[in-house]
């Protein structure tokens, strides 16, 4: 995992370096989306390969779900809270 | 939003194409797709690093603005570490690594099934998916009882985005700019925290 992190941070770097590069950073836009597709596509695949993953998908699908509202709920109640105590009466911000 | 649907419709068409018997077996040959995840973040990165927007943003840094992404990571983790008590059937650190994606389900979905395993995978992409589209859903209802604060909470690594027209409207234009800040640092941090959780196992 280390190497994907170290990878990121040469790609932040180098776009950094070739940010006035108009063309180099469309096309790694480009890619980068494309790449994204791809993956996703591959990742599809092995999912539908994966008897294991279909035969549970309402059951994925629950999991999913009670993961997002618990961790959404617990952000949301933090922000409300902090809400107001710092922004609520001071607008300018 | 289109960028969604096309997401979702690659993915989808690649469950299809499975169900009825394309074999990803090829891909077992030394496993391409772990080297296309090292391509995908190197592009991501020069994406994060020639946005000027990135760099805009950071230097806006204080900390009233600094504070709105540390509340999304602990009340994001709070909760899911307080719901692992109850939902035994998945490892309290990968229901961890799947709410850190933070709403970036395209990326935390291929990092956590090349790390752990496809079901989780998929689990993360639609536990990511549901945060962007309930964040989409609930925005009006959030500012009215919960304060300007709590669609940008909801939104997590997406109020840069995708959720940011919403968050703008209904929580005001003063608080887009916390929006964006918000979105960028967590989008930016996704791939560290799951590493982090996953340095646990």
């Amino acid at each position: 995992m280390i190497k994907i992190l170290i990878i990121m941070f040469c790609g932040i770097f180098s776009g950094f370096i070739f940010r006035k590069k108009k063309s180099f950073i469309t096309f790694a836009d480009k890619s980068a989306g494309w790449s994204i597709y791809i993956l996703l596509f591959l990742l599809g695949l092995s999912v539908g390969n994966n008897k294991e993953v279909i035969n549970n998908f309402t059951n994925i699908g629950f999991n999913s779900i009670i993961i997002t509202l618990s961790g959404v709920s617990g952000s949301i109640i933090l922000s409300f809270i902090i809400y107001k105590i710092f922004f609520k009466n001071n607008e300018s911000l | 939003m289109i960028g969604s649907i096309i997401i979702v419709l690659f993915f989808s068409v690649g469950v299809l194409a499975g169900i009825n018997g394309i074999s990803s077996s090829f891909l077992k040959i030394n496993d391409p797709s772990t080297y296309a995840l090292y391509l995908l973040m190197f592009l991501v990165g020069i994406g994060i690093g020639s946005d000027h927007q990135v760099w805009n943003v950071l230097k806006k840094m204080n900390f009233k603005i600094l504070i709105v992404p540390l509340i999304v990571i602990t009340g994001t983790l709070s909760g899911i570490w307080i719901c692992s008590f109850f939902l035994k059937e998945i490892g309290t650190l990968d229901m961890l690594a799947i709410g850190s994606g933070f709403g970036y389900y395209s990326l935390s979905s291929i990092i956590i099934s090349q790390m752990r395993t496809e079901t989780l995978g998929v689990t993360a992409l639609l536990s990511n998916i549901t945060r962007e589209i309930f964040t989409l859903l609930a925005t009006p209802l959030l500012v009215k009882y919960f304060g300007k604060l709590a669609p940008i909470a909801s939104g997590g690594a997406t109020s840069m985005d995708t959720t940011l027209p919403v968050i703008a409207k209904y929580s005001g234009k003063e608080y887009a700019v916390i929006s964006i800040f918000s979105g960028v640092v967590l989008t930016i941090l996704v791939p560290f925290i799951i590493a982090l959780i996953y340095s646990f196992l």
